[in-house]
């Protein structure tokens, strides 16, 4: 682990050389070569380019300061004249805009006119400001102080980032941790000086998990802020945190309070049944029942008294997953809380300690001597799985004895199984049943979507031009511990073609894979699909007495080296019965980047695959 | 919901504690007094929606509105939160609001720090508008709010318009709206959608009006038709008198109005002395008019960019050119006032244009003189023809308006007032997109493919952002643009012609893995790979609204496939054409040799039709794209011979 005082040690050693190097840029000095040029290898299609970004650390001040050297390389470029900034009241912002005009650099000032500021919600406040006279060409330079450190460094931009670097000076009065994200390699790392230089634009990419844990970046925690006169304490290692926690009278302290209406409904419930799993599925229903989440993802609870917020019915994530863990507690579980980042929060760094990262808390409890992780804000998530937003890297357990970390993985998958009995008439309709099921995740997501039988099936028809549905029937909408099902009968005029003397015969009506998502060659982040994935098919033919088989799709069974992905699919016919099955499953969440390649030629193999017909023919 | 028992033995335990009713409860607002008939197809259901406008004086006004809405459900929950804006000229008072369950036992009341008061200026730079919003966090459907405030105006040029129906899919038990004013400061009214007249009365001096509309059932939205606010009942109300900051007008006629505006704009195009030498410099080798516009115009968008700051008055004024000539920027408004001032210095004659800008060119209440629009254009007459600039555009080439502002009727500001104008509307030619394709196939059905895409008109807007976009935006772009199953981009390219009316061409080579689907030793060829017809229709239901094509377009595509060695076609597909009121299609396919030619033109014609020629607009579509999924079949040519 890499505590704060190594930081500091290094600080001493190296931190003589760092604070005797020239700052990268001075606001106001601009090269005349870099006004002169026009394009940059870097990526000769930007807009504009982020010349230098640079921010210092007033230690003395107690005061941050970001400048900002930015060419505009196009006209479609023109909006990085226009900046905003968040920040207190105090923010002080200057500007100057270069323009070169018969070979002499022409300087404007950034008018107090063209500063706008405003609070823009509460009690924060957002800095505008417009550059004056920028055309394709200029180069702005804007300076921009606020109180504190920032709580982010992205070394990366929607624009390439030429030279990004951060000096964050040895102080007295404050110390803090800093936890580094990102793909793209520093080039200087120097005790208290980090340099990036040649930061390509970040790009989002399909299936990643919040752009946020891919962007090159630092992020800070304050642990300690000493003026005189003033001390305030941070954490500096996960002890710290766990006391934290432990103390607070908004986690430990609520948690411990007595607590005599849970302690009645743990005892109704365990009067229920005699099954673990049992009582704990009734306790989350409990909740499920009794709580509503408001959406708010929160590391402690809202109030002192748990009581009162389920009176109320209604609170964050942590009020919920702490009643749980006090009524799990109060029923005899032995139960602890874990706190995690969630997925659109960020991975959480277990080398980095930092309360920041930290925004949930979920119930881990030993049932039948296994232990679970538990969630009681989401009345479509079943017991054991937890909800996609906490599947994220790692947990930290909080408990005296057993403090640690744990997986957030998932035993779960975005399971469906569609099961197809049709026939197919002499004038080429389709009739008959289409049956499909939604297990665990793609039962959450599909029960998530949900609003009405009658929506439902006006979307699914107008998704599916030929197919008319004559009766129609969806189970389990509501009892979330058995799959979603939906079973139709149905006419299909579309999927038939004949070309005179033969007749093709798509296998699967509508429910295929359609487009590679990876068609795009290179890939510069993991896929994350947050959960594994499996679809079982199986659709059974019925062809009429006078129609014979010419030729069956072959039979395929592809699969990746590390068997992380498969494919096996194979038509047979016995009669005028024919038969597909198939099986597409993805056995793991994550892929790295060396593996995507063969992810996306899985992708086109089930694809050629599905779409390949059925050849058949009329017998004279 | 099927809960387990204990659950359910809790919840009445908490029933028993609290069913008795207070007098803070609402026990009307159940969920269950509610019609079925209001209930189907509706996500939220307005219980009432009550509106009374109230004017006091000149510039002085209040609106007091009532709204108590039930959610049904979570595509509804938008309708749960609190937002109404505000400015310089108009303040939001005495917030009420208050959370129902679904027997109409009172929840939670939100007051104080939970009213947030936040800032609209997001998409510019600064503006004073801002809003008051409520979030109430519930969930628990179905669930009723309801909410009360008072809007208090200084300055009244906009009166609010009232809505009968909020949304798609929102159904109303009762909607009343009702204003009155003193005889002597007249409002007008517009009925959009209405039957029956409103219920009027004066009393002391004071006319009232009341409308109330009740048992309005849901209604769905519907592919091609108008925008929902042009086609529900609604009342329009204006004033005929107004004041704006000290700057007074009136809304009696077009003209009237476009003298008001007049009158903000005059004396504001004063430029200085070294812009108007420059002027001069710019065109004085050139006495062609056309070639002065497009310089001075290239000269405004490299000099400048769009900002937007919307202060007070300024939400209708422009800044002064010489402003927007000292900093480089401006919103619309500053930015045609400045070129505007720059063809003056030219002594061409140009005058400043109001228009309701967005993807939709629907018409304006023509009859109905008042503020109806939401951006400013210029428009330049020379002879026999009419120039419109978009002056917030970099790109733009001279005299290219878009889809932003093409077809529609338009307030041109002149010394004399205001004076109705169309903006141009491109026709079938102009809005043209032509495809040329080589698609070389190989035995396994792989191709290797050429395209070549002219783009004009509303085709070139499309196109305008791949352009625009940094080269990997760019690729992910043409990927997804590109609807080939799995595909590789081997090499692109992109030209555009700055013309008046301009064009994207895009180039193309792919290679395609699978391009034809294998059936035994068959390959079937998808005809239109690259460009099919896309439109999703209603299938079962009564059509509500006509249908509306708002632009009319064509499209000409013409691919060679090369077929791969020893594959011969089986099956050559008839020539087809459609002809409709709506539009025409025609596809044919022809052999040569070892190649095929498919050649497919499709047109739609601009208009409104009625909604009884529903079936017909449906057969037209979906015979197009039964059309654009032809496949052909190839076979090796000894196979044919078995």
């Amino acid at each position: 682990m890499k505590s704060f005082y190594s930081l500091l040690l290094g600080v001493f050693l190296i931190g003589m050389s760092a604070s005797a190097q020239k700052a990268p840029i001075k606001f106001g000095k601009v090269d005349i070569d870099d006004l002169k040029r026009t394009v940059y290898d870097i990526d000769t299609s930007a807009e504009a380019i982020m010349l230098c970004h640079y921010g210092e650390f007033n230690p003395t001040q107690f005061t941050f300061t970001h400048m900002y050297r930015i060419k505009i390389l196009k006209e479609e470029g023109k909006h990085w004249a226009n900046q905003k900034f968040y920040s207190d009241y105090k923010g002080d912002v200057r500007g100057k805009t270069f323009n070169l005009v018969d070979g002499e650099i022409v300087v404007d000032k950034l008018s107090n006119k063209s500063i706008f500021k405003e609070e823009f919600y509460d009690n924060d406040y957002m800095i505008n400001v417009a550059m004056p006279n920028v055309k394709v060409g200029s180069i702005i330079d804007i300076e921009f102080t606020h109180f504190s450190l920032p709580y982010i460094w992205r070394f990366q931009s929607t624009i390439p980032v030429l030279h990004s670097e951060i000096r964050v000076p040895q102080s007295e009065y404050v110390t803090f941790q800093k936890n580094a994200f990102g793909y793209e390699p520093l080039s200087i790392i120097d005790g208290n000086r980090w340099v990036a230089k040649n930061m390509p634009a970040f790009v989002e990419e399909p299936y990643i998990n919040s752009s946020e844990n891919y962007i090159t970046k630092f992020e800070f925690d304050i642990s300690e802020i000493y003026f005189p006169g003033f001390y305030k304490s941070y954490a500096k290692t996960w002890e710290n945190i766990d006391k934290y926690f432990d103390e607070s009278s908004l986690f430990g302290v609520t948690m411990r309070n007595p607590n005599f209406l849970f302690k009645h409904i743990a005892d109704d419930i365990n009067e229920k049944s005699t099954s673990e799993i049992e009582r704990v599925k009734l306790a989350i229903d409990t909740l499920y029942a009794a709580m509503n989440w408001n959406e708010r993802s929160r590391r402690v609870a809202s109030n002192l008294d748990l009581k009162y917020v389920f009176k109320e019915g209604e609170g964050n994530s942590s009020d919920i997953n702490l009643m749980l863990i006090v009524l799990l507690e109060k029923m005899g579980f032995e139960v602890y809380p874990v706190v995690l980042s969630t997925r659109d929060h960020g991975l959480l760094s277990t080398f980095n300690p930092s309360r920041n990262k930290l925004n949930y808390c979920v119930a881990y409890a030993k049932i039948d001597d296994a232990f679970y992780l538990i969630d009681a804000t989401d009345e479509h998530v079943p017991f054991p799985l937890l909800p996609k937003r906490c599947l994220n890297g790692q947990g930290r357990i909080l408990s005296k004895e057993k403090s640690g970390w744990v997986n957030l993985e998932t035993t779960g998958k975005n399971k469906s199984v569609l099961f197809f009995d049709l026939q197919l008439n002499e004038d080429l309709v389709i009739k008959g049943k289409m049956s499909y099921a939604d297990y665990q995740y793609a039962a959450v997501d599909f029960r998530k979507s949900y609003i009405s039988k009658e929506e439902y099936l006006e979307a699914f028809i107008n998704k599916r031009p030929g197919l008319s549905i004559n009766e129609s029937d969806i189970a389990n909408i509501n009892d979330i511990y058995e799959p979603v099902k939906r079973n139709f009968e149905v006419e299909i005029t579309d999927q038939c073609f004949d070309d005179g003397s033969e007749i093709y015969l798509n296998v699967l009506p509508y429910d295929r894979f359609k487009n590679n998502p990876f068609n795009i060659k290179n890939r510069k982040y993991p896929v994350d699909y947050a959960y594994p994935y499996e679809e079982t098919g199986t659709v059974k033919f019925t062809i009429p007495d006078n129609f014979e088989i010419v030729e069956l799709p072959k039979k395929a069974n592809v699969v990746m080296p590390d068997k992380s992905v498969s494919f096996i699919y194979s038509v047979t016919a016995i009669g005028k019965t024919i038969s597909v099955n198939y099986l597409f499953k993805i056995n793991k969440s994550m892929f790295i980047q060396s593996e995507y390649e063969m992810l996306s030629m899985m992708y086109d193999h089930v694809i050629a695959k599905q779409a390949e017909p059925i050849l058949l023919k009329r017998n004279e | 919901m099927s809960r387990p028992f204990l659950t359910s033995c809790l919840l009445l335990f908490f029933f028993i504690v609290t069913s008795d009713l207070k007098a803070s409860d609402k026990p009307e607002y159940n969920v269950a007094h509610i019609s079925a008939e209001l209930i189907k197809g509706a996500n939220a259901v307005v219980r009432l929606d009550e509106g009374h406008f109230e004017r006091q004086g000149i510039s002085k006004a209040v609106f007091t509105h009532t709204l108590v809405i039930t959610i049904l459900n979570k595509k509804g929950l938008k309708w749960s939160y609190f937002r109404e804006t505000y400015d310089k000229f108009s303040k939001i008072k005495n917030i009420d609001f208050t959370v129902y369950n679904e027997s109409g036992k009172r929840i939670k009341k939100i007051k104080g720090e939970d009213i947030h008061d936040l800032s609209l200026t997001s998409g510019s730079l600064f503006s004073d508008n801002r809003y008051k919003f409520i979030d109430p966090e519930y969930q628990e459907y179905p669930f009723t709010v309801a909410y009360s405030y008072e809007e208090v105006y200084d300055g009244l040029l906009n009166i609010p318009t009232w809505y009968f129906y909020p949304d798609f899919n929102v159904s109303v038990e009762n909607s009343i709206y009702t204003i009155s004013y003193p005889l002597h400061l007249q409002v007008k009214v517009y009925e959009q959608q209405l039957n029956d007249k409103p219920i009027a009365s004066t009393d002391a001096g004071i006319v009232q009006y009341k409308w109330e509309l009740q048992n309005l059932t849901a209604i769905k939205s519907e592919a091609f038709e108008k925008p929902i606010h042009k086609s529900v009942p609604a009342i329009f109300i204006s004033p005929v008198d107004f004041e704006m900051d000290g700057y007074s007008g009136n809304l009696l006629s077009w003209k009237d109005f476009g003298s008001w505006i007049y009158q903000l704009n005059s004396g504001r195009d004063i430029l200085p002395v070294e812009t108007k030498m420059e002027i001069k410099h710019i065109i004085n080798d050139t006495p062609d008019q056309y070639e002065q516009i497009d310089r001075l115009y290239k000269f405004m968008q490299e000099k400048t960019r769009y900002v937007s700051v919307q202060v007070g008055i300024g939400s209708w004024q422009p800044f002064e050119a010489a402003y927007v000539d000292k900093y480089s920027y401006g919103d619309c408004k500053a930015l045609t006032n400045y070129m505007h001032a720059i063809l003056k210095e030219a002594e061409i004659e140009s005058y400043y244009t109001i228009v309701y800008a967005g993807r939709n060119n629907q018409a304006l209440r023509k009859e109905f003189p008042s503020n109806q629009f939401n951006h400013a254009i210029l428009c330049v007459p020379v002879e026999h023809d009419t120039i419109w600039l978009e002056c917030t555009s970099q790109s733009n080439p001279m005299g290219y308006i878009g889809s932003f502002t093409d077809d529609r009727e338009v307030l041109i500001i002149t010394e004399k007032g205001g004076k109705m104008g169309h903006t141009t509307i491109y026709s079938k030619d102009e809005n043209m997109q032509q495809l040329n394709a080589e698609v070389v196939l190989d035995e396994q059905g792989n191709a290797h493919a050429f395209y070549y895409s002219q783009n004009m008109g509303i085709h070139y807007d499309a196109m305008v952002p791949l352009v625009m976009s940094n080269e990997e935006k760019r690729q992910d772009a043409i990927y997804k643009y590109l609807d080939i199953p799995s595909f590789t981009i081997i090499s692109y390219s992109l030209d555009e012609k700055k013309e008046r009316l301009p064009a994207i061409n895009l180039g193309l080579e792919v290679k395609a893995t699978n391009y034809c689907t294998k059936a035994g030793n068959r390959l079937l060829l998808p005809l239109n790979q690259a460009n099919k017809f896309h439109a999703q229709l209603n299938r079962n239901g009564v059509r509500r609204s006509d249908i509306l094509i708002n632009r009319s377009y064509q499209e000409v595509d013409s691919v060679v496939y090369t077929l791969p060695e020893k594959y011969i076609v089986k099956n050559i597909p008839n020539q087809v054409e459609i002809i409709s009121d709506f539009g025409k299609y025609s596809a044919n396919v022809s052999l040569d040799g070892s190649t095929v030619l498919y050649v497919r033109r499709l047109e739609m014609n601009k208009g409104s039709y009625p909604k009884t020629s529903y079936e017909e607009f449906k057969d037209f579509v979906s015979s197009i794209v039964k059309e654009d999924n032809k496949k052909l079949v190839l076979v090796e040519e000894a196979a044919q011979t078995n």
